[in-house]
């Protein structure tokens, strides 16, 4: 816990330097204004999904957490919201549609109940997920089937007081990874392994851990939250904010 | 320490005591029971809200003697020493000090100066505010009491205890005394009740010492070989928990009718259970529904009175017993009575621990001292309170709604003389008063399908029936959804779902995803679905349907009707490069579970696939051979996308291999090897009807159904000796090893049904019209489905190569010499060879099956060989 990353403020200026990730936090809940205005930069497929939904409050939030990503995407490359275009990787991992020549800007998006994370790079691939952490919870039910048998003994060895933290953070930590290996599922969550013990660090099984390849930083985005990010290769830094002002236009 | 200490010297906390009392008169300082220890430190959480206040309230019509009452209660003060006990600290442990009877005040309230309509309401907010003034346990008494006057005749008096000095029983000793007391004093006479042999410092001192002893010990080593690796109830709540615990609560009440009651008494009579053990294993099913989990912890008060003396005592006696019971094989609720059974009678034997150590040696507590096993709780009292006579006076209980949770749930149950009366109180912190409305009528329903099912298995009882089962689906009308949502531009149509396994799915999704109705072509992720809730689904799937289930399963098919599909196709064996065996296995009652022990005894170099017959789930089947090969060659053909094919299948299921085998190769696709295993072809000479009937049939413009029901109808009149009664008959030779006569052709109509129930009777299922027979019903119907496909089922040309397994012993159905079985007319490369046992038992027979899956996997050898032979630059299967 110690080694989770916390959020500053939103920087000033939109700037990306090279090998650095840049992962931002947005509430979803915003304000009927500028959901509109949000809602107006979505592409016919967005606005298609997000009509889909049952509940208003799964399709305000879907809006929010897209026209929020177009709007930070538009920032870094210097275009307006509603221009850009993404597309799917043969697995279903977004990427930006016809990107210009010269590096290439990943990112990687998350959002649960209220809360959103973006995780922005160039030419690194990333995966970022973030959970709210539900108290009343099957937590063995599902990391027997989710977690590798070492990691779900070391679930189950814990008093039960200890175990939803536990079994977010390692959640967490395998959907980041599963994301940014973007394969997506052909490769199983049984399949990696997260070790939380000292320096946290992730691998597919197997796999020796000192040559781990995928590093990996605990996020700590807010109370009752837990968040996790996996890069392709190790950065330079990782910068967590919050998210800048929506300007208007 | 002597309890008889007279010294206050090392006492701390005594605030409200006066220093010079101490010294003059005798208090006495006692040990604190265990159950006393927890809640003096669960009190310092309470931050004075009266979390841990116990009111009684009884109404008093009659002619009320104020000074004789007042007396009653000071008598009742004066017998029992608990009444006059507050708690302090020595050396840092709580200690119980009995200060010396003095009268204790009974304030009066006069509530006749109001208009009466307003005194209710007043009565009502004094009781109110009296409850929710919190005691200092440091200064007692902890016991107060007021008198509410609302008429000449009519009182309420008011009684308010802490919890640590009182329980459920100590009220019936207050009430017992109280009506005894008055009426004697009333009369102008003395106390009748008897001498206290002991008082509540005594008991807590035997506790202390008891706890060393060897039955304590052998106590201690049960439970803790009983409660090993015992989970958390991981109930789905509204909202996380906090983290500073208010024991705000509610209670919903609600009501078994007298029938059901009586059913329930009379089911646990013929199961030679207590109604107790029927109760708590229902209750332990709807919590198993609820959180997918199959082993079950929920802890039970018991009054633990058993102590002599103890009885007639006040005081908190109350032990929490954790009862704990698996259901994670599914048994059948019968099975599983015996069970519960056994669990109270274990639990019962070993109730003199104390809750609170166990939660210490066995370390169940978490981070806040609480012990999570105890969490959701269990109660059946006996017949609830009614009036009492005192004297002059009618003494009748009040019924005070509840503000206070101490966990997160309870269910008590309260029988009466009919009906039984229900309560769940419940945490407001995390649970909403619409859940808990929802989950009474789930145990509801859940109880008549116990009582109309009770040996259906747990995870085929529903949870709403009878007047409490809504359609889900109102035919597509979006109105029966929350009126505050509009419908969107985009509403898909509510399709209800059909059969059990649909239906059960949509109760996991509806339960998860908090929202209903749920239909089946409406998308998990548009209903708000996310990775998380992705894998809980699939756990609980796995758990309650037995099917495994991943997200990414999920993720290519979304909505209940894809997955209902694809259940069919199970994958028993995922190893090898070769190309996949895909094998009908025809058990439309069990779900081929005889696969996994084929599939043991065979290669891992080719994954192995099973596909379940149609109307295993409930749903509408096709009725023809035809159709249903039409229906899973579309599941093949997703999961497979290029030949070449390896199909097989057993009885029923041959037959559809074989016309998907004929349907694939007619569309160009290649099959490399078809296996059929004991798939009879039993009316080849009924060829001429078949044609004779198409030609009728299709001059009177019949559909394919009423054509084939045809057939039949002729076909029977054309048999000699009705093969039905030779196919059950055969069927129950195996299973009785007897042999039956033919002789009988009177028995020939009722044979059927007669052999029918008896191996339904053989085989442990519903026989008859019991109300229980329903599951059975639909049993039959499937099964009466199969033998027309089957009996109609002319299998037509196919020039690919086919293996046979034939029974080694006789079928009488096949009136033929042929050594081809019936099969040369249809097939010409067909390689017979010949597997013990008759038509199940080479099946069920584990002998017999190994020699089975020896042929089998020669046969798939053979014909991975041939491919290979004929095709060596051959790119493998996708």
């Amino acid at each position: 816990m110690t080694t989770a990353l916390a959020f500053s403020r939103a920087p000033r200026v939109a700037a990306l330097p090279e090998r650095e990730v840049h992962v931002f936090r947005a509430g979803l809940d915003l304000e009927e204004e500028c959901l509109r205005r949000l809602e107006k930069t979505l592409d016919p497929e967005e606005t298609s999904r997000a009509a889909r939904f049952r509940f208003p409050q799964h399709r305000a939030r879907f809006i929010a957490a897209h026209g929020l990503l177009r709007s930070l995407l538009a920032a870094y490359l210097g275009v307006e919201p509603a221009g850009i275009g993404f597309t799917r990787t043969r697995y279903g991992k977004p990427a930006l549609d016809r990107p210009p020549p010269g590096p290439h800007l990943k990112f990687n998006m998350s959002h649960s109940e209220g809360l959103a994370l973006f995780a922005f790079a160039w030419d690194l691939e990333l995966g970022i997920d973030l959970e709210f952490c539900k108290a009343a919870f099957p937590f063995l039910d599902v990391a027997r089937d989710v977690f590798t048998p070492r990691e779900f003994e070391r679930l189950r060895s814990l008093p039960p007081g200890r175990m939803p933290e536990h079994f977010f953070r390692v959640w967490t930590c395998k959907e980041a990874f599963l994301k940014a290996a973007g394969k997506g599922l052909s490769l199983a969550p049984g399949e990696i392994e997260v070790s939380l013990e000292g320096a946290p660090s992730i691998r597919p099984r197997g796999e020796p851990p000192a040559g781990s390849k995928w590093p990996l930083f605990e996020l700590d985005p807010a109370v009752n939250y837990r968040g996790a990010l996996v890069v392709s290769e190790n950065p330079a830094a990782v910068r967590c904010y919050e998210r800048p002002a929506i300007t208007s236009g | 320490m002597s309890h008889r200490d007279h010294s206050p010297k090392g006492w701390s906390g005594l605030g409200g005591a006066n220093p010079s009392a101490a010294e003059t008169e005798d208090v006495f300082v006692f040990p604190v029971s265990h159950s006393q220890q927890r809640v003096w430190s669960l009190d310092c959480l309470d931050a004075g809200r009266g979390a841990f206040n116990v009111p009684e309230a009884f109404r008093i019509s009659g002619p009320l003697n104020v000074p004789v009452l007042q007396k009653t209660i000071d008598e009742i003060a004066g017998r029992h020493e608990i009444l006059r006990t507050a708690f302090g600290s020595v050396e840092g442990r709580p200690v119980q000090i009995v200060f010396p009877a003095k009268p204790l005040p009974l304030p009066a309230v006069d509530l006749r100066i109001l208009d009466p309509g307003k005194r209710q309401a007043e009565a009502e907010r004094l009781i109110q505010e009296e409850i929710q003034t919190p005691f200092d346990l440091k200064a007692g008494p902890l016991f107060r009491a007021r008198l509410l006057c609302l008429d000449e005749r009519e009182y309420i008096l008011l009684i308010n205890s802490h919890n640590i000095i009182t329980d459920a029983g100590s009220r019936e000793v207050f009430e017992g005394e109280l009506a005894a007391l008055y009426q004697a004093f009333a009369a102008g006479g003395r106390s009748p009740l008897p001498e206290l042999s002991i008082q509540y410092g005594d008991f807590a001192e035997w506790q202390r010492a008891a706890i060393q002893s060897e039955e304590m010990a052998r106590q201690l080593a049960y439970w803790k070989d009983r409660l090993r690796g015992a989970p958390v109830l991981q109930l789905p709540a509204d909202r996380p928990r906090p983290s500073a615990q208010s024991f705000q609560g509610a209670a919903e009440r609600f009501e078994l009718p007298a029938s059901l009651a009586d059913d329930l008494r009379s089911l646990s009579k013929r199961q030679g259970v207590t109604l107790c053990a029927t109760l708590l294993a229902a209750f332990q099913a709807l919590l198993s529904r609820y959180t997918g989990q199959g082993d079950i912890v929920v802890g039970s008060p018991v009054a633990n009175r058993g102590q002599p003396g103890v009885e007639n005592l006040i005081g908190l006696f109350t032990n929490t017993l954790m009862l704990r019971t698996d259901l994670s094989d599914d048994p059948r609720f019968s099975d599983f009575l015996t069970r519960a059974r056994e669990t109270l009678l274990g639990a019962f034997d070993n109730q003199d621990i104390p809750c609170e150590m166990l939660g210490k040696e066995l370390h169940l507590e978490d981070d806040a001292g609480q012990n999570p096993l105890c969490r959701v709780l269990f109660v059946l009292r006996g017949v609830s309170r009614s009036e009492r006579p005192a004297a002059d006076l009618i003494l009748s209980p009040v019924d005070i709604p509840t503000r206070t949770a101490k966990c997160d749930l309870t269910l008590s149950l309260f029988e009466r003389a009919e009906g039984i009366d229900g309560s769940l109180n419940y945490n407001t912190d995390i649970f909403d008063a619409e859940r808990i409305r929802r989950m009474a009528t789930h145990f509801i329903g859940l109880l008549e399908a116990i009582v109309a099912a009770p040996h259906a298995r747990i995870s085929e009882l529903p949870l709403l029936t009878g007047s409490g089962r809504r359609l889900p689906c109102s035919g597509g009308d979006p109105a029966a959804r929350d009126p505050g949502i509009p419908p969107l531009a985009r509403e898909r149509p509510c399709v209800p779902a059909q059969g059990w396994l649909q239906l059960r799915l949509v109760e996991i999704w509806e339960d998860l995803l908090e929202t209903a109705p749920i239909g089946i072509t409406d998308d998990f992720f548009e209903l708000g679905g996310n990775p998380l809730l992705a894998s809980t689904m699939c756990s609980r799937v796995e758990k309650i349907i037995g099917r495994k289930l991943t997200p990414g399963k999920l993720s290519s098919n979304p909505t209940i009707q894809h997955l209902s599909e694809v259940f069919a196709l199970t994958n028993v064996q995922s190893e090898g490069t070769k190309a996949p065996f895909f094998f009908l296995h025809g058990d439309f009652l069990d779900g081929g579970l005889y696969c996994i022990n084929l599939v043991r005894n065979m290669a891992k170099d080719r994954p192995f696939y099973k596909i379940d017959p149609h109307g295993w789930d409930g749903r509408a089947m096709p009725s023809t051979i035809e159709a249903m090969a039409a229906s899973h060659l579309e599941l093949l053909l997703e999961t497979q996308k290029e030949g070449p094919y390896f199909l097989g299948g057993y009885c029923n299921g041959g037959l559809v291999a074989f016309e998907m085998a004929r349907q694939l190769e007619a569309r160009g696709r290649k099959v490399a090897c078809l296996i059929l295993v004991l798939a009879d072809v039993i009316n080849v000479q009924f060829k001429p009807i078949l044609t004779a009937v198409t030609l009728w049939g299709g001059m009177r413009r019949m559909n394919e159904r009423a054509r084939q029901q045809l057939f039949l109808k002729w076909r029977e009149r054309l048999i000699f000796a009705n093969a039905s009664f030779r196919y059950h008959a055969a069927a129950l030779r195996e299973v009785l090893g007897t042999d039956i006569s033919q002789a009988s052709f009177r028995l020939r109509r009722k044979g059927g049904r007669l052999l029918r129930r008896i191996g339904n009777m053989m085989m442990g299922r519903p026989t008859g019209s019991a109300p229980d027979a329903k599951p059975a019903e639909a049993e039959i119907d499937v099964s009466r489905t199969y033998r027309e496909a089957v009996y109609s089922y002319i299998p037509r040309r196919y020039d690919g190569k086919v293996f046979l397994l034939r029974q080694s012993e006789p079928d009488p159905d096949i009136r033929s010499t042929d050594p081809s079985f019936n099969w040369k007319k249809a097939v010409k490369r067909l390689t017979v060879h010949v597997v013990p046992g008759g038509h199940f038992t080479a099946i069920t027979v584990y002998s017999n099956l190994t020699v089975l899956t020896e042929r089998l996997q020669a046969c798939l050898d053979e014909a991975e060989a041939e491919l290979n032979a004929g095709s060596p630059n051959r790119r493998g299967p996708v």
